[in-house]
């Protein structure tokens, strides 16, 4: 194939790249009829049309500089804005050559042109998104990035004017907005118009939610109300968009003004949109990042509140002198959040007198006065106020004013004290909490709660955490009472066995020995046979009665020695086995009396240390259980030792302990069978228990409902 | 004068009393003292077989009246039978028996007579 020069016009006219000529003097000689198209003009239109026409003047300069060190010889590529025919501006990119005749003369340039408005308007939005991004996370405000976001786009269209504004919260109208060259002015008029279905481009589009394109302001019927504005500062066209969040809420409109009348290419159509979309992404992600910020904000104070909380209870339950304890609380609460605090406790005759106060160093005065502080339960404000109420009150924000205390009116501490009232003034008070201490409706005390001049307001969730310390205060305090009240009447219960055990048994010493007495006088036969017979059988009742009697007491008695640990055990090297044998024996009568059956078998002469009398009493109090409650089927009594152990079992077949009942019973006054059926008190396993545990040996009982049980006692032989 | 003669020291007057029948009812003849120096100063002016003593009295308890006792030689080999709830300390006393409270009259009644000396 020959290449001749009409192939090559050929494929100059069917270039899809621009192809653009010219001349040594700057003429234009020839488009392509790509070019042709790109610039919308034709070649004859162009020949005609100067280049300061085609090119923004701001570029001009560059341009007439690269053509003449084209002159030189110089190819270069670049890229270059073009204005079209029809006035808008569009990026290109160039590569240009110059052209020389033979004599290698240079008569001219040839630039080959592609479109790259496309491409350009994608970076530049891009670049614009990832400052707006870069802004937003360092922290910048979202005016700033909504300007950094404005900038690239005024470059992209020409002429234009651009608006970010942003709806309040409720979406009635704006309340922010980014502007770069309109003037701030103008932007004053508008903001917070409310917004319409004839309130200008922006309040339209944010109201109707859709695209309003007014090219004429002037004569168009939504500017009516403001047009004037928008002419003063010679703005004729308005073009707004709807920035919608991903759920379809209006955020704000991205505006286009003009000063000309002037309809939008498809080019700057398609710009509305993205840079519709970006900015949505901006605000989105902005108010997303407030939200996480308020969130880790509250996660935050939540953290710190329960650590308060946690701290106080574990101050509270720390020990049972709330006095002391409670004086940790405003402490703990002053190094949390508050300037001072103080504890007032309600005294026997309901008067509020001051525990403990903390306060930070800047508000140590408050120390010095705080002992003074007399609340006036009739005040109608602040802690008595809360005391009357039941509930916790919050004074959000005080003002001076609150404090002044002409005439009657009180001052909103419900304290009158002139010197305090002074000071609390002196140190600013902002805010307070007075938080009552009530227990099953009665008051104890109230805790108050305070921050001066560079503290914080508080809000409902201080005041709720505060009812919480506030409560567990109370019944920290409470739990006490109810321990030492506990513990009072205990120590009641025992001094008054003491007492009445020690008097009872004097009388009761004398009245036996002359009962026994009396029994001694009838058997030498002082009175008539008729008359013995009748007294004899009274006489012979009494004597049990008194016995039984004064065994209670000896009970009694022991048991107020064992409470007060005055039971003293008188050791002593002996022949155990003579003094279980003499305390059996003594026994013995009583099975008979009853009928049962008793076995015995004791090892001789087992030595040991005990105290005779208590270990006697021991066998006697567990025989006597065994007879008791053995339903008159045999017991057996054993006693066996080694080298280094004596043990005693006393078992019996009767009706047995219960498992649960088996721990039981050697508490004090306890008793596996209920009162009715058999007497005592409950205390002779007890009593046996401690005097077992007094040798060093173990008492236990092995038992099975309705079978019977084993008491085994086993005592070292030391 | 009878020739059988205990001396009951006691500060309860009720069991001083009751002390005092029952004894005579055996045929003793019974002089009473509230206390410890009580019943030292009689000791002179009589001649007891047997002192019946408590342990826990007031102006001289039991244990000061039996140290004095043990320091005279015409005294010191009378009977003593100590009556007293006080089991583990009346235990380090010196005496020829002692008598648990609350007192079992025949125990007690048992006691004198076996101690008894002429």
């Amino acid at each position: 194939m020959e290449i001749t020069e009409g192939l090559f016009k050929q494929i100059i006219e069917n270039s899809l790249e621009g192809i653009w000529i010219i001349d040594d003097g700057n003429e234009s000689v020839y488009v392509n009829p790509a070019m042709s198209r790109m610039l919308g003009y034709s070649l004859d239109e162009i020949k005609n049309t100067d280049l300061s026409c085609l090119f923004k003047t701001e570029d001009l300069k560059t341009l007439l500089d690269k053509l003449e060190t084209r002159k030189r010889g110089q190819s270069e590529k670049h890229e270059i804005r073009v204005i079209r025919k029809d006035k808008v501006v569009i990026w290109t990119l160039a590569s240009c050559y110059p052209l020389f005749n033979s004599e290698e003369k240079y008569i001219g340039s040839v630039g080959l042109l592609i479109d790259i408005s496309k491409r350009k308007r994608s970076e530049t939005l891009l670049g614009a998104q990832r400052k707006v991004f870069e802004i937003l996370i360092r922290g910048g405000n979202l005016e700033d990035a909504l300007n950094e976001l404005l900038s690239p786009i005024e470059e992209l269209v020409d002429g234009m004017l651009g608006s970010i504004l942003l709806l309040d919260k409720e979406g009635k109208k704006f309340t922010k907005g980014a502007a770069i060259n309109l003037p701030d002015a103008y932007m004053e008029g508008i903001l917070n118009e409310p917004i319409g279905p004839e309130a200008g481009s922006c309040g339209t589009a944010a109201f109707k939610k859709e695209l309003v394109i007014v090219s004429d302001i002037e004569n168009d019927p939504l500017w009516k109300n403001y047009k004037e504005l928008a002419l003063s500062f010679d703005l004729r066209a308005s073009w707004s968009c709807p920035i919608l969040s991903r759920e379809g809420k209006v955020l704000g409109t991205f505006a286009l003004y003009f000063r000309k009348i002037r309809e939008p290419t498809d080019y700057e159509l398609q710009i509305v949109k993205d840079v519709t979309a970006a900015a949505a992404l901006s605000i989105e992600h902005i108010n997303m990042l407030h939200q996480q910020e308020s969130l880790l904000k509250k996660e935050k104070r939540f953290r710190q509140d329960l650590e308060l909380l946690a701290q106080a209870r574990k101050f509270l339950a720390n020990s049972l002198e709330y006095e002391k304890v409670l004086k940790n609380i405003p402490e703990l609460i002053v190094s949390h959040f508050a300037d001072w605090s103080y504890i007032t406790l309600s005294d026997e005759n309901g008067a509020l007198r001051a525990l403990t106060a903390a306060a930070t160093p800047e508000c140590r005065e408050f120390l010095r006065i705080f002992e003074h502080c007399k609340t006036d339960l009739t005040s109608p404000h602040g802690l008595p106020l809360a005391l009357r109420e039941g509930r916790s009150i919050l004074y959000s924000h005080l003002t001076d004013e609150d404090f002044i205390t002409e005439g009657e009116a009180w001052p909103k501490l419900g304290i009158k004290d002139p010197e305090f009232v002074c000071v609390i003034r002196n140190l600013g008070l902002k805010s307070y909490m007075a938080i009552p201490m009530i227990v099953r409706g009665e008051y104890l005390g109230g805790l108050v709660v305070a921050s001066s001049k560079e503290g914080r307001h508080y809000d409902g969730s201080d005041l709720a955490l505060m009812n919480e310390i506030g409560n567990s205060c109370a019944i920290a305090i409470d739990n006490t009472m109810l321990y030492r009240d506990a513990q009072q009447s205990i120590q009641n219960r025992e001094d008054f066995i003491s007492v009445a055990s020690h008097e009872l048994r004097t009388p009761l010493t004398s009245l036996q020995m002359r009962v026994d007495l009396l029994a001694r006088l009838m058997d030498k036969n002082v009175l008539s046979e008729e008359l013995a017979a009748k007294v004899k059988p009274i006489i012979s009742e009494i004597q049990p009665d008194i016995r039984k009697f004064s065994k209670l007491i000896e009970t009694l008695l022991d048991i107020s020695k064992l409470r007060a640990k005055k039971l003293h055990l008188n050791l002593q090297q002996m022949n155990i086995s003579n003094v279980v044998q003499e305390e059996v024996n003594r026994l013995k009568q009583d099975f008979d009396l009853h009928q049962s059956p008793l076995r015995v078998y004791i090892q001789e002469n087992l030595f040991g240390m005990c105290d005779q009398i208590r270990l006697q009493q021991v066998v006697s109090n567990l025989l006597g259980n065994a007879l008791k409650f053995g339903n008159k089927r045999p017991v057996e009594f054993e006693m066996l030792g080694n080298k280094d152990h004596i043990t005693i079992t006393v078992k019996d077949y009767g009706m047995g302990v219960s498992s649960e009942d088996q721990l039981r019973i050697f508490k004090p006054f306890e008793r596996a069978v209920s009162d009715k059926n058999f007497g005592g008190l409950g205390l002779g396993l007890y009593i046996a228990q401690q005097i077992i545990e007094g040798h060093g040996g173990t008492i236990l009982v092995e038992s099975t409902l309705g079978e019977g049980s084993s008491f085994i006692v086993e005592l070292p032989r030391r | 004068m009878s020739n059988k003669q205990v001396l009951v020291v006691e500060d309860d007057s009720n069991i001083r009393e009751v002390l005092k029948l029952a004894l005579e009812f055996e045929g003793y003849e019974v002089i009473l003292a509230k206390n410890g120096r009580e019943g030292l100063d009689m000791l002179p002016s009589s001649k007891p077989g047997l002192i019946l003593l408590d342990l826990m009295m007031p102006v001289m308890n039991g244990w000061e009246f039996v140290e004095e006792i043990k320091k005279h030689p015409e005294y010191k080999s009378i009977p003593i039978v100590v009556v007293s709830a006080y089991s583990e300390r009346a235990k380090a006393i010196e005496c020829n028996k002692f008598v648990q409270k609350p007192l079992e009259l025949d125990t007690l009644l048992q006691a004198v007579s076996e101690n008894f000396k002429e």
